[in-house]
């Protein structure tokens, strides 16, 4: 005990502001111990999670015997220092700083986003000069243009570098620079450059002043009248923490809720605008039906009347259900209790996925997302981290920062925001080998093969030099590594195999794994049952049913798009229809999507996370949990008498993470490569119906195109162009795109991206393609 | 006995005369009455009458939609929806004024910026069907374009006292 009282002894020290004693660590500065306090100094450049730059002299403050004024956020404290903030020496040192800092600073508060929400503003009522003393003329500084998210306005910038010093430290991608001197500096990407960090959206929130404002809310409203409410992001595992901001009830921004165990103080782009998608042109507002092929509406009634009847002609496995992830908890459980009664196992939220060897497997997540930046040694087994979940990035990168060795396998050389040690790049065969023979050489180490056929299949492999190293890294004892399962190994057909040698390296090595989930409630379906014990497709169903999912949510997309047309009804449970889903489906109803309901969504982590309304869902749109609660009364089930939400959540909240059972016992399948090997990439814009609607986010660098991506040196045989419009053909199955040469993409891989139109037809499992001229 | 006295003195009819020599006399004074509509009382150039947008010289709207009349009306009579015009300036979509809420304080003028927004002398108006209280950006428009140069002269004149 005294013991550790003199160790808490030794880090603190004590200081004195403004008369108030104050405990602090040491080594942290006078800015922090007075935040600690509750003592405001005023500041620009200082921002908690970026590093100390003192460029702003905003916060001056007056320490005893110091023969100057000193900056707080840059002066450590000193044991028995004595800060004044308010002395006079403090206070004129504040109130000249601020009339030189609006020296070039334009006065036009009242047309600037920012005005209402302005540190500066705040800054200058607070500790400012009441009238400006400068009469000549002011420095005007060109715009630059960063695309469809952030609008600028560079004459308003006071040179923070709170952006600048983000893109450096946290988003790892170093697009905005200081140019030029003096009271020419301005802040400036590399000659006409966009930013292009999918984390980019941050700076809006960092810039202290209108600069740098929210471009699809400029001059949308005033800070004043808009309402905050809190919510989660549904756009990925990591349930960042968030304001929907709404005005007369539209949500018109988003902006990020501090949460230091998930999102910090951070939003990735797609969370920040993706809310830009709800009102897209193609949202259901009301229930459809169709009726000798022509669609009408109908009244709920009508609509839950008719689905009664279907529900009640058919036998319980000919009902099929498909859900997306991106659902509240509560709507899996009722959909799960609903299908309970109907008798049937068959349903299914693993869409994306097409390997179902190994079925009802629990997916292994063994570190908590704070304590990734935190490993030492970290292996991305197939993913693209970095699109799939922003957040898990920034936390690998600062992993990477403090020290740590990070190296990938993977179909693309992706741009990554840290440096790797190793990365092994193949097509979607190949990677995959090489991950094998990095089990191999791990083996050839410890002389201990993994059992059984994956054993023999791991013997089978080649080992090289590089793959030898990692081996001997991931083998040295002092650190232990993470593997990271991307979303590339969730959706590789070999996905069984792949989570087997990493098993078992991870074992071998006393390493840890964490896989990548796809949507923002992946297990809070898992955890409600919603999967299948065996692959849902194998089947034949005389009625599917479609929730909140679209077709480009689907791995294999020619299979669903058979089955919803084969079968004798199909009801879509959806908040977006488009006419390719609206051609096979029988029934609409319209439900609400997260922003619109209340609701619980279980992170990649297992952390539960509730959220709540932020706008009402248009027309007759209805929550899920609603609809399921009235559908389950009129089926007669007794077991759906949920007054309100909590109740339903009630029982959700029983829900828990346990621990995964690792299966060993997989049969490795070769695939036999014929000619290109195809790569169906889900790109960071096109994971979800809000994301693949909103305009910020199709308009910006980062999104998508209709293209087939291949490397240079299968130009030859494939012999087109790049540039050409071509055909991906497999097995008489086409998708029309344009031929794209790209380095990132290995030899003999054909990279297209999921989730757009024109690959509708495409199979993700199966990975033989080839490219013949355009068909139409 | 002062009952007695009282009746006795009110059958002099001496209130009556004496009310009457009030009204004699008032008779030959100078009269104040304005016969009003033909005629009118002067009122002063900070009079707070019917709300009026203006314009710049060249015809652009002066409002910047910076929504701070919006802000300090105390009745919220006024409301703004605003977005980034076509040149990319920042412009109002709605502007409306509900003359039914609105208590005529002037701090919608007071508080704009640009001089945008003002309180004219007009005091005589009338609406005829429910809604048309709510004035809307054209109305406020054409209302300033109208007696533009009646507004400009009354700020002239109170100019030195602001």
């Amino acid at each position: 005990m005294s013991e550790t009282t003199n160790q808490v002894a030794d880090n603190t020290i004590t200081i004195e502001i403004d008369g108030q004693a104050v405990q602090v660590e040491k080594g942290s500065m006078i800015i922090e111990a007075a935040d600690k306090q509750g003592i405001k100094i005023p500041r620009f450049c200082y921002h908690k999670k970026l590093s100390i730059a003192a460029n702003c002299r905003m916060c001056m403050v007056d320490v005893e015997k110091a023969p100057k004024p000193l900056p707080a956020c840059a002066t450590p404290v000193m044991d028995g220092m004595k800060v004044y903030t308010k002395s006079k020496r403090a206070t004129d040192a504040q109130r000249n700083v601020m009339e030189f800092l609006l020296i070039n600073h334009p006065l036009d508060c009242p047309i600037c986003d920012q005005g209402g929400e302005c540190e500066l503003q705040d800054v200058s009522m607070g500790y400012g000069r009441d009238v400006s003393r400068y009469v000549d003329s002011k420095r005007v500084v060109k715009d630059e243009d960063l695309g469809s998210l952030i609008a600028t306005d560079m004459t308003r910038c006071i040179l923070c570098t709170r952006c600048v010093r983000f893109l450096n430290e946290i988003a790892g991608t170093d697009e905005l620079g200081g140019i030029g001197r003096g009271d020419r500096t301005n802040i400036s990407t590399a000659v006409g450059n966009s930013v292009k960090s999918e984390m980019s959206g941050n700076v809006i929130d960092l810039c202290p002043v209108g600069a740098l404002t929210n471009k699809p809310f400029r001059y949308k409203a005033r800070a004043w009248e808009l309402m905050a409410t809190s919510a989660i992001s549904m756009h990925d595992g990591i349930g960042s923490n968030l304001f929907y901001h709404t005005r007369n009830g539209d949500i018109l921004r988003t902006v990020p809720q501090d949460n230091d165990t998930i999102n910090e103080a951070w939003l990735a782009d797609r969370d920040r605008y993706g809310v830009h998608g709800l009102k897209a042109a193609d949202r259901v507002t009301e229930p459809m039906i169709k009726e000798n092929g022509q669609w009408r509406n109908i009244s709920w009634e009508d609509a839950l009347a008719t689905l009664v009847d279907q529900f009640k002609k058919y036998d319980g496995n000919d009902i099929a259900l498909y859900a997306s992830n991106h659902a509240s908890t509560e709507e899996y459980h009722l959909l799960k209790q609903l299908f309970s009664h109907l008798g049937s196992n068959q349903h299914e939220h693993r869409i994306d996925v097409t390997d179902f060897s190994v079925a009802d497997r629990l997916p292994r997540v063994d570190v908590k997302l704070a304590d990734v930046s935190k490993q030492q040694k970290v292996i991305i087994v197939g993913g693209h981290i970095r699109h799939e979940q922003p957040i898990l990035n920034h936390k690998i990168r600062q992993a990477w920062l403090a020290g740590a060795e990070v190296s990938s396998f993977g179909p693309v050389a992706f741009e990554q925001t840290f440096d790797l040690l190793h990365d092994f790049v193949g097509h979607q065969v190949n990677w995959v080998n090489q991950l094998a023979s990095l089990a191999k050489s791990v083996a050839e180490i410890t002389k201990e093969f993994p059992a059984g056929a994956l054993g023999e299949w791991v013997k089978a492999q080649k080992t090289d030099e590089d793959i030898n190293h990692l081996a001997k890294q991931l083998l040295k004892p002092e650190t232990k590594a993470l593997f990271v399962l991307g979303q590339v190994s969730q959706s590789h057909p070999q996905a069984n195999t792949i989570k087997a040698i990493t098993a078992w390296l991870a074992q071998v090595t006393t390493g840890q794994v964490n896989e990548v989930l796809a949507g923002a409630n992946y297990a809070g379906a898992y955890l409600s049952g919603l999967h299948c014990d065996q692959d849902i497709k194998q089947n034949e169903h005389r009625m599917n049913v479609v929730y909140q999912a679209e077709l480009q949510d689907f791995a294999d997309q020619a299979s669903i798009k058979n089955s919803l047309t084969n079968s004798d009804f199909s009801v879509v449970f959806n908040a977006f229809c488009d006419e390719d889903l609206k051609s096979r489906v029988d029934l609409i109803l319209p439900i609400a999507l997260i922003p619109e309901l209340t609701g619980t969504l279980i992170n990649n982590y297992g952390d539960h996370q509730i959220t709540t309304v932020a706008q009402k869902a248009p027309g007759s749109t209805k929550p899920g949990w609603r609809v399921l609660r009235v559908l389950g009364n009129l089926m007669g089930y007794g077991d759906f008498e949920y007054d309100d939400i909590n109740d339903v959540i009630a029982v959700t909240e029983k829900l828990a993470w346990h621990d995964a059972v690792i299966h060993q016992d997989v049969e490795p399948v070769e695939i036999e490569v014929k000619g290109l090997v195809l790569y169906p990439h889900r790109s960071i814009y096109d994971t979800d119906c809000l994301t693949r609607r909103s305009a910020p986010l199709q308009n910006s660098p980062l999104a998508s195109s209709d293209s087939v991506y291949v490397n240079q040196q299968d130009l030859p045989s494939i012999g087109f162009n790049a540039g050409d419009l071509v055909s991906v053909e497999q097995d008489g199955r086409y998708a029309e795109v344009t031929l794209v040469v790209s380095d990132e993409v290995p030899e003999g891989s054909a990279m297209v991206n999921l989730g757009r139109q024109s690959v509708l037809n495409l199979d993700s499992s199966n990975l033989n393609v080839s490219i013949i001229g355009a068909q139409s | 006995m002062t009952k007695v006295f009282k009746y006795l003195k009110s059958l002099t009819l001496n209130e009556i005369r004496k009310g009457l020599l009030l009204t004699q006399k008032y008779f030959f004074k100078r009269k104040f009455t304005v016969r009003y509509p033909e005629e009118k009382t002067p009122k002063s150039p900070r009079f707070r009458g019917l709300h009026a947008l203006r314009r710049y010289p060249n015809g652009e709207e002066r409002c910047i939609a910076c929504k701070l009349c919006e802000a300090v009306c105390p009745a919220a009579a006024i409301t703004i929806d605003s977005d980034v015009r076509e040149d990319g300036s920042r412009r109002t979509t709605k502007y409306e004024i509900d003359l039914f809420k609105c208590i005529y304080c002037g701090f919608c003028e007071e508080s704009c910026p640009v001089d945008s927004i003002v309180e004219t002398d007009i005091h005589e108006y009338h609406f005829e069907s429910k809604g048309k209280n709510v004035m809307t950006k054209e109305q406020l428009l054409a209302i300033g374009d109208m007696y533009e140069e009646q507004i400009a002269n009354a700020r002239t004149k109170d100019a030195k006292y602001r």
